[in-house]
């Protein structure tokens, strides 16, 4: 790295992705995180190729079989069944499509509105910038489940629709956020430099702006993501969600429970598997915002 | 200060009154027959304008008119009323357990920054962060209450209590009923509480201690830190009184966005744990079929999170001097 | 006799980017009443020289002496708890940008009175009394109504003020000046240099003044040391290091100021010395000037020590000789 053959050595700065990725990869938790997700996100996509059973058929004298590695167990079984013969490990699979999907849709669709609301509010007229921050603020408060709970009750419980509510109850968060970071950038002198090189502001926020904030997005986006399938799960759980033939993983769980006391682990490996997922994508936020700012850890 | 509280008032009004026209207009779009049902009882609606029928609908919000469930015919801002004690109650311990951990372990975290202590707190508040509220219920009631049985399953209170509802809040009740073995029945009370509140309280706990530790963090290297430890002012009274106030100053706002998520928990918390308040109603009503119930719960429960919403930014004007307008 | 007294000084930051040293054997005698200029370019050392004298060192930062007291009290010896009170009591600092040094969420009477508190006896009348006397001193006529503002409703210069007041309200015996003026249009800043002349002179406080600015120190300071990159270059009284300077830096630091009062030729360019400060994790082997020294040869690449022989130390190979200088 350093050059040694020069008796005054010169310090080598390498570029802002290089460094953070550098800083990244020192963070043992987050980049064990990071395999794992990447391992989860493989396990959903690769879900039809890799069940070893339809998650939906029964089989017969296999109710409520423990998980292989219990007493009792059945390796044919990894994860176990349900109350009904139904392979676990099948049925989180597909759920992990389910869930995910949906709570990565949500935080995309809230990111484009957000992104759409957050310049909006930053260059538009006052006029509209006001009206749109005051909305953002009400929806901030706003809980996804009450907007599920009320679109449930109107046009009925389907997974779209709680995906609807998480990606309208993210959107402020996204908007809110991209309408603040793009102020202060607004404010730097180097936006003044470049509005005067190309006098177009619209042009401007994408040319030299969005390139700095791309990676304070991506720990929100991270951030949101984590919120997303927590949403979603619950959501899920409450039977607002997914239906009963394709389940997600809250609603996974819901349906075993009453069965929690005889056979825990058909509620406690989804939700398990919820938590881990989270437990990544949130360890991932943090050291991305660590390795974008290590001065501040 | 007046002038906050004046501001504060009016745009929760601007909020609710914006609330409402979003619900009337999704109720217009979903199904009039819906509509008719809550608000139609009296008011002949379906041959005036829109902005009348909206008119209409605000009065009967705000004359308590909320409509009559439709599987027992109770009006439904009696019923709303009857429950929302259980909800506050819960939801209050959950934020004083909440704040009071949150606090201390945020604290306790920077003071010992760099250490185990620091790293442990950290920890626990990503794993607190990241559980699904329900799994985690669900678990603690799995292995708290029926593994060890130290406390009950489900309810507010045992069987053998008798407790008038004057208010609604137990713990209040239970001093003015006449009841013979009085701590006994509180201490049943805590019983029942404890574990539901535990569980509401986990997120927004690892949320308030991770930010108070980072607020405090940034916060304790600011210069005016710094110059009041080299003008000599103790270490106790920079910290309990100069930092703890910057860092609540500045973590409002995230304090703030937390009670949406408050009250998301309290309805999951409360259909895990059988706590008989407007969350677990609300659930109920909307797997009944109940329109009208599900649509008072939830105007109920938003104008809730305005009004706190509303009571926390006038604290934070107290707390920060700067958000006061003079 | 010296107020202050420091031998050897080093401080070690420990970084992302490893461990280095941010000031090297570095010693310093103030005497009473003295003004004593610390002159170098920012990242030369010169704050965390201060900060390590006054005990406030960040958490990544440790720091090392042979010996170093304060009105003849030996600190090394101390407890942390008795020496904190010491260095409170006997020493002051304004920190660079000292408007900042005000809490943002507290009046400024509060803090000019908690500071009194900690350091002088007497009833809230006196304390009062003290504050207003405190407050005339930094130049307000009628200070009985600053007290009640908060710091955001103050101008810049007006908080500096105050921050100057509060900071000198422990009668120190020394003021450590910390960049006072950096940041501030020319009128500002002389008002704040006659101030601290003024507690100079009518106090008999003995001034540190660390600057980058060679014009302020060239009429004020009565001694003054040069330090780059951690090291003490030269050092010695004003008048002898301005008329006969020895390390080429000090040169190359002279020079660069444009001057008024010789009748140079117009249009002269401007001195100044090539290449930029090195980071303090990339010094030069040899003389930390080395690769930019307008008199470097073969030599420079051994590290040359500060000369002891007479009142003028210098830390060069090559000290200037006085008949070069025109």
């Amino acid at each position: 790295m350093l050059n040694k053959s020069n008796i005054y050595i010169q310090e080598k700065i390498p570029g802002p992705i290089a460094e953070a990725w550098h800083n990244f990869r020192k963070n043992i938790l987050a980049s064990v995180a990071l395999i794992g997700l990447l391992v989860i996100i493989f396990l959903a996509l690769a879900s039809p190729l890799l069940v070893p059973y339809d998650p939906n058929f029964q089989h017969e004298n296999a109710y409520l079989v423990q998980p292989s590695w219990m007493e009792g167990g059945n390796p044919a079984f990894i994860f176990g069944t349900d109350d009904l013969g139904r392979d676990l490990f099948s049925r989180m699979l597909m759920g992990a499509r389910l869930t995910l999907g949906s709570a990565f849709i949500a935080t995309v669709v809230s990111l484009s509105l957000g992104l759409v609301l957050g310049i909006l509010t930053a260059i538009g007229p006052r006029l509209i910038s006001t009206l749109f921050l005051r909305f953002m603020d009400m929806l901030l408060a706003t809980p996804s489940l009450l907007i599920a709970i009320l679109l449930t009750a109107l046009f009925g419980a389907t997974l779209f629709h709680a995906t609807l509510a998480v990606a309208i109850a993210l959107t402020p968060h996204f908007g809110r956020n991209i309408h603040q970071l793009l102020e202060e950038e607004l404010a730097k002198p180097y936006v003044e430099a470049a509005l005067l090189d190309v006098p177009n502001i619209f042009r401007n926020v994408f040319r030299s702006i969005f390139p700095n904030l791309f990676g304070r997005l991506a720990v929100q986006m991270m951030l949101s993501f984590s919120i997303a399938v927590l949403d979603i799960a619950a959501l899920g759980f409450l039977g607002l969600g997914a239906s009963a033939d394709s389940p997600d993983w809250g609603r996974l769980l819901s349906e075993s429970l009453d069965y929690i006391q005889i056979a825990p682990w058909t509620v406690t490996l989804p939700g398990l598997a919820i938590f881990v997922t989270v437990l990544c994508i949130n360890l991932i936020g943090q050291g991305l915002s660590q390795a974008l700012d290590p001065e501040k850890y | 200060m007046w002038v906050v509280v004046i501001k504060k008032i009016s745009s929760a009004i601007i909020s609710i009154l914006s609330i409402t026209l979003v619900i009337f207009l999704l109720l217009k779009t979903a199904n009039t027959q819906s509509l008719d049902a809550i608000l139609l009882n009296d008011n002949p609606l379906s041959d005036t304008s829109l902005i009348t029928q909206y008119r209409n609908y605000l009065t009967n919000i705000i004359n308590g008119n909320w409509g009559y469930s439709s599987i027992n015919n109770q009006p439904i801002l009696q019923e709303v009323i009857a429950l929302i004690p259980a909800t506050i109650e819960l939801t209050f311990f959950a934020t004083l357990m909440a704040l009071l951990i949150g606090l201390i372990a945020g604290t306790v975290a920077t003071i010992f920054r760099h250490t185990f202590i620091d790293f442990f707190v950290l920890l626990i508040s990503f794993v607190g962060y990241s559980v699904p509220i329900f799994w985690w219920g669900l678990i603690t009631m799995l292995v708290i209450s029926l593994d060890w049985g130290l406390t009950p399953v489900s309810g507010r209170i045992g069987f053998l209590f008798d407790i008038e509802p004057i208010t609604g809040f137990m713990l209040v009740d239970v001093f003015l009923n006449d009841v013979s073995n009085r701590w006994e029945a509180i201490k049943s009370i805590f019983n029942h509480l404890i574990l539901p509140a535990m569980v509401l309280a986990t997120v927004p706990l690892s949320i308030i201690a991770r930010t108070i530790r980072a607020a405090l963090i940034e916060i304790l290297q600011k210069d005016h830190i710094l110059s009041a430890f080299a003008r000599g002012i103790s270490g106790v009274k920079i910290y309990w009184i100069h930092a703890i106030r910057n860092a609540l100053a500045q973590s409002m706002p995230i304090f703030a966005m937390q009670i949406g998520a408050l009250v998301m928990g309290a309805i999951i918390t409360e259909t895990i744990f059988s706590w008989p308040g407007l969350g677990k109603w609300l659930i109920e009503s909307l797997n009944r079929g109940d329109f009208p119930a599900v649509h008072g719960s939830t105007i109920m429960l938003i104008f809730i999170i305005i009004v706190i919403n509303s009571l926390l930014d006038i604290a934070s004007a107290i707390i920060n001097p700067r958000l006061r307008k003079f | 006799m010296s107020i202050l007294h420091v031998e050897n000084l080093n401080v070690t930051l420990n970084t992302i980017q490893g461990e280095f040293k941010a000031v090297s054997e570095f010693s310093l005698r103030v005497d009473s009443g003295e003004i004593h200029g610390i002159i170098g370019e920012s990242g030369s050392g010169k704050s965390m020289m201060a900060r390590a004298i006054l005990g406030l060192l960040p958490h990544n930062a440790s720091f090392s002496a042979d010996y170093l007291s304060i009105d003849g009290i030996n600190l090394l010896n101390l407890k942390p708890q008795k020496r904190r009170e010491i260095i409170c009591k006997k020493m002051s600092i304004i920190f660079q940008d000292s408007a900042n040094s005000l809490d943002p969420c507290f009046t400024v009477g509060y803090q000019l009175d908690q500071t009194l508190k900690v350091h002088e006896k007497g009833s809230s009348i006196q304390r009062k009394n003290r504050a207003m006397e405190l407050l005339q001193s930094v130049g307000f006529e009628s200070p009985e109504t600053l007290v009640n503002y908060y710091p955001h409703q103050l101008s810049h210069v007006i908080r500096q003020r105050i921050s100057i007041a509060t900071t000198i309200a422990s009668r120190p015996l020394l003021l450590i000046a910390d960049e006072p003026t950096s940041g501030l249009d020319p009128t500002s800043q002389s008002q704040i240099n006659e101030l601290l002349l003024r507690l100079n002179v009518r106090n008999n406080m003995s001034i540190l003044l660390i600057t980058h600015d060679f014009a302020i120190l060239s009429q004020r300071s009565d001694s003054m040391t040069v330090m780059y990159c951690g090291e003490i270059m030269e050092t010695g009284y004003s008048y002898d290091l301005l008329s006969h300077p020895r390390h080429p830096y000090t040169r190359a630091l002279m020079d660069s100021v444009p001057s008024h009062q010789h009748n140079d030729m117009h249009r002269k360019p401007l001195f100044a010395l090539k290449g930029v400060v090195p980071p303090l994790h990339y010094l030069p082997i040899g003389c930390t000037l080395g690769p930019r020294c307008p008199q470097a040869n073969k030599t420079c690449v051994k590290k040359p020590g500060l000369t002891r022989d007479d009142n003028q130390p210098v830390r060069c190979h090559f000290p200037l000789n006085d008949k070069e200088l025109s």
